[in-house]
């Protein structure tokens, strides 16, 4: 009976993996023919010769390589302070009294519903009114500044799990706010904080308009920039578009590989919430 | 008056530098979003705008294509949240089973979807559900499975377009959500259920009672991004089927796109933005007290 | 002691983000501390912007001693192909007989580029000259993003040395916004066995023979004799002119009475007609395979479509390997005038409000309308000439593919020049999409689109 329940359980994960893979088959397939002007046909994949030849390619044009270098940077930046600011606000709604704190959260919350899509223009004002447009500054603070609020939002709900109870040896050795911050808070929140790391990296690794419209000189611009120029004015070279993704999902994997195994462990162990 | 003081005194070193992020890249855009709706606004040469009245608004609500936008956001809502929330929370559980092994391998694999590019998968399933035979999906249901006999035309009617997109959020989102319940699943001690087995609860009752019980502030989280993510839903429609058949599947967020970068006309996207933002604060109003407060101890 | 474990790895784990970064922001040690310093930080700006304009070319070693005195911002969306052209030959020459100033080309994605270019002009930080898609000119004119030219040195000469339908897309409200760069066309493009198999020697000359060679080959199993690539105007335009429609008066001031006419209803009527009888392949709803796959053929897929539609850029990215004596290009077939009418599409060189070098981005656009730029572009890249002596230059005889578009050119039509291109072409291709879908009668749907369509031509 439990055999029978965990093999259909593996069962059904590899019918969902059939389903999660299959357009990546399809994408990877892709990337190693040649000659094309729009998507291959099912025919086409099963019976082309398969060559490596794209990805070579894509990494050596449109300065995929420089991209690269540069996307690794915003990303990095982004993720650091937007994990920095976010924790901080967080704890801010979290722990603190003052007065309007429900209202100005509703308001942040507000924002999530309302379509940003023409945000670019005013954001765009501001960054030049800072002198930062075409700086590494200027769009990594348009990135942690436009998703602070989703942040704060996720993280706020895990640091209000956390008993303040907990607080209480800290404040007996004499311990100020941000010393039960840093060394409660944070610690007791790394899994959140993993999550989180994950979401801010994919969301920034793979943004393309903002980084377009910040950047202005070629030797600034990120790694999507370049996956969109293999997409021409009169077609699109689809081979080298999707090696050119495959190479660009490595980092994220890895991000996601490093991350996900710190908060798996960091809960498994976890004994210290139950009291 | 003097403790208020103190109190923000007190919370400014946390609160200070974010919320200064916050307004100058979301909040003020937002309220300039609301000015610019009263205008017909030229972005150029802002000076030159003439002031639009409610005309702009006046249009929203006489505008056909509004309703059908309006439609297909809403259809978006409502198939894809619970379409992501429901497959992310199967998944999560059938990893965290005692018995299924190789967890960091499926959670890897089911979150590879996650982390793919916007655009790149719209492509892809643009192609996967090409019509005649020479998309993969009728290529298969068709020519190799043999389920049915003719292909079907899938970007070529309302429906089935519609559904190619909600196939699509739904297949990139459901592992987002399956993270995070993986996350807080292994944060609720065994003890709990333990307990319940002893009680002779069968599993199902326990995920009802003691699970999504525990994890509500997560689920309030989730839904709140998965809405957040159906109103700002933009790529898949834009790159799969670009708003056709005969713009029957625009987005409100692409419609009012549309509207503001490839007719200028900006006053009157903002106005699109600012009713949709006052329909889903009006939606949502009675929610809006428990949103961040819910709080449980074990 | 718990928590002084957690804390451990929260150090291990902020560590490692430190690591990361440390790591890769090698490169750019300037910028390493970028929210510090609040302000960008330009030495390293300057380290980094030399490496990738320095690649394509040994430009800038080549005007040794002289100082660039200017730079030229240029942005344009060439393909691979063109740009290096541009950056290899193009603007070395250019950067030879104007030392002073150096040209600064920026490729920019054709995705979202209006969003991008609007962005950058009500940011104030536009280019100083762009090639533009021309039917975005007015547009861009009356929005105010653009330099009216006429005060620039020898720019009627430039006008007038150039095609006037391609002049008339830098209008706005009686003046000129822009010069034109390079022109195109689609022509029709016969797969040359698929013609023998309909029974045919060479291209047909009327519409008439054409729907007969569609006939012939359709009874021999899947093939299509007609590909019309979509319902949109740039696809569609052509056969509806071709057979007699029209979109508005000669002055595009109205469309009711010309896009709504008898002849305008009998055009789509009669296209609607090959459709019914399966002559069309199936890109006109959007269908697959697309225009080039369905022409060639693909890996494991026997070519299908007997003829397409398509710009001089088919020949110039496929090369002549696999299209020389295999695609066959023509002048379209003729209709009820003895003519047929495609559809012309290219690139201006705009300036922009806002430009920082005005005068040198303007010596740039003359040097790129010149005679023997214009040749020169037309030859490696096949993009045709809007200078009419640079059309008439025996080399472009090189270019074997190039005639049958030049020979269109002539009689070819532009679309709606007008601020509401974007909507009007929109409306009509709706009008057209309605019918194909059995939405709408003919007659109804183009009176509804011409109604809709006198509205923004008048705004």
């Amino acid at each position: 009976m439990k055999k029978l329940e965990t093999t259909l359980v593996h069962l059904l994960l590899v019918i969902g993996i059939i389903v999660v893979i299959g357009p990546f088959a399809y994408m990877v397939l892709t990337s190693l023919t040649t000659d094309n002007y729009s998507l291959p046909s099912p025919q086409k994949l099963m019976t082309d010769t398969k060559t490596l030849g794209n990805f070579a390619q894509a990494w050596g044009k449109n300065h995929f390589q420089l991209y690269f270098r540069n996307s690794i940077v915003v990303t990095g930046f982004t993720l650091l302070f937007s994990l920095t600011l976010s924790s901080c606000m967080a704890y801010a709604f979290a722990r603190f009294e003052f007065p309007g704190k429900e209202k100005l959260f509703r308001l942040f919350v507000f924002t999530l519903f309302v379509p940003a899509i023409i945000n670019i223009i005013p954001q765009f004002t501001i960054l030049k009114s800072l002198r930062l447009v075409d700086s590494y500054s200027g769009l990594i603070l348009l990135y942690v500044g436009s998703g602070l609020v989703g942040s704060t939002f996720f993280l706020r709900g895990f640091f209000e799990r956390i008993p303040r109870e907990l607080e209480e040896s800290i404040v007996i050795d004499g311990g100020g706010r941000f010393t039960i911050f840093r060394s409660i808070y944070i610690p007791l929140s790394l899994p959140a904080l993993g999550t989180l790391a994950i979401f801010s990296f994919q969301g920034t690794w793979d943004e393309f308009v903002v980084a377009l419209t910040v950047m202005k000189s070629e030797a600034h611009r990120t790694l999507p920039i370049a996956l969109q120029l293999f997409r021409g004015q009169y077609v699109s070279f689809y081979g080298l578009f999707f090696a050119a993704s495959i190479i660009a999902l490595i980092p994220t994997i890895i991000v996601f590989l490093v991350f996900q195994k710190q908060f798996v462990k960091a809960n498994l162990s976890d004994g210290s919430l139950k009291n | 008056m003097r403790k208020a003081l103190k109190q923000y005194a007190q919370v400014s070193p946390y609160l200070v530098v974010g919320l200064a992020l916050t307004l100058a890249f979301v909040l003020y855009p937002m309220a300039k979003g609301m000015y610019i709706s009263f205008f017909h606004y030229n972005v150029i040469k802002p000076e030159t705008s003439e002031s639009a009245g409610l005309s702009n608004f006046k249009h929203v609500f006489t505008d056909p294509m509004i309703g059908t936008a309006l439609r297909n956001s809403l259809l978006m809502a409502i198939v894809t949240v619970p379409g992501q929330w429901i497959a992310g929370i199967v998944l999560a559980l059938l990893i965290q089973m005692k018995t299924v092994r190789l967890k960091v391998f499926w959670r890897l694999i089911y979150y590879v979807p996650v982390i793919s590019s916007w655009i790149v998968v719209s492509y892809l399933f643009r192609f996967l559900f090409a019509d005649g035979h020479e998309g993969m999906i009728n290529y298969l249901l068709v020519d190799i499975l043999h389920l049915i006999g003719e292909p079907i035309g899938w970007l070529q009617n309302t429906g089935t377009a519609n559904l190619v997109v909600w196939l699509v959020s739904i297949w990139k989102g459901a592992g987002w959500v399956m993270v995070l319940y993986l996350a807080a699943l292994q944060s609720i001690p065994r003890s709990l259920y333990e307990a319940a087995e002893i009680d002779g609860a069968r599993p199902a009752a326990a995920f009802l009672n003691i699970t999504l019980p525990l994890v509500r502030p997560l689920t309030a989280y989730v839904i709140i991004n998965l809405v957040n993510g159906a109103i700002q839903a933009f790529i898949q429609v834009y790159a799969i089927t670009q708003g056709g058949p005969m713009d029957s599947t625009q987005l409100l967020n692409t419609y009012l796109y549309k509207q503001a970068f490839q007719y200028f006309d900006f006053g009157y996207a903002s106005a699109i933005s600012v009713c949709l933002g006052v329909l889903i604060f009006a939606l949502t109003y009675t929610q809006q007290r428990s949103i961040g407060r819910d709080r449980i101890e074990f | 002691m718990r928590i002084t474990f957690k804390l451990t790895k929260g150090i291990v784990l902020i560590a490692f983000a430190a690591f990361i970064l440390s790591a890769c922001g090698s490169k750019n040690n300037n910028d390493a501390s970028p929210s510090a310093s609040g302000a960008p930080s330009p030495s390293a700006q300057a380290s980094e912007s030399a490496s990738p304009s320095d690649s394509p070319s040994a430009s800038a070693s080549a005007s040794p001693s002289d100082e660039p005195q200017v730079t030229v911002e240029f942005w344009h969306a060439y393909g691979e192909g063109e740009e290096k052209v541009l950056l290899e030959q193009v603007i070395p020459k250019f950067e030879s007989v104007y030392p002073s100033i150096k040209i600064h080309a920026t490729r920019m994605p054709t995705e979202n580029l209006d969003q991008q270019v609007l962005t950058a002009v009500a940011g104030g930080t536009p280019p100083d000259i762009m090639r533009m898609d021309n039917t975005w000119v007015s547009n861009m004119a009356k929005q105010g993003a653009l330099q009216e030219i006429s005060g620039f040195p020898d720019a009627q000469a430039i006008l007038d040395n150039s095609f006037k339908g391609t002049v008339d897309t830098n209008l706005y409200k009686g003046k000129y916004y822009g010069v034109p760069l390079d022109t195109n066309t689609r022509v029709a493009i016969y797969n040359q066995d698929l013609l023998a198999k309909a029974g045919a020697t060479e291209a047909p000359k009327t519409i008439d023979e054409l729907v007969d060679l569609a006939r012939n080959i359709k009874k021999q199993g899947k093939f299509s004799g007609i590909t019309i690539g979509g319902t949109n105007v740039w696809d569609f335009s052509a056969w509806f002119w071709t057979l007699g429609g029209q979109y508005t008066d000669p002055d595009y001031t109205k469309a009711t009475g010309y896009l709504n006419s008898d002849a305008s209803v009998k055009a789509l009527d009669t296209i609607y007609g090959w459709y019914k009888e399966g002559l069309l392949a199936p890109p006109i709803l959007g269908g697959q395979p697309g225009t080039w796959e369905g022409l060639r053929g693909d890996k494991g897929k026997a070519p299908s479509y007997m003829m397409i539609t398509d710009g001089p850029w088919f020949f110039s990215l496929i090369g002549d390997a696999d299209t020389k004596g295999k695609m066959l290009p023509a002048v379209m077939p003729a209709g009820p005038d003895g003519q047929s009418h495609s559809v012309i599409g290219g690139e201006d060189l705009v300036l922009f409000n806002g430009a920082k070098q005005p005068d040198a981005a303007w010596k740039f656009a003359q040097f790129m309308t010149s005679t023997e730029i214009q040749v020169l572009l037309a030859k490696q890249t096949g993009q045709i000439p809007t200078n009419k002596d640079a059309a008439q230059a025996p080399e472009l005889k090189d270019v074997w593919y190039l005639q049958a578009y030049v020979d269109q050119l002539a009689t070819a039509y532009t679309r709606t020049p007008s601020p509401n291109a974007n909507k009007i072409n929109d409306a009509i291709g709706a009008a057209f999409e309605s019918v194909f879908r059995g939405k709408a009668k003919s007659k109804d749907a183009l009176d509804k689109a011409a109604s809709q369509i006198d509205g923004f031509l008048n705004e």
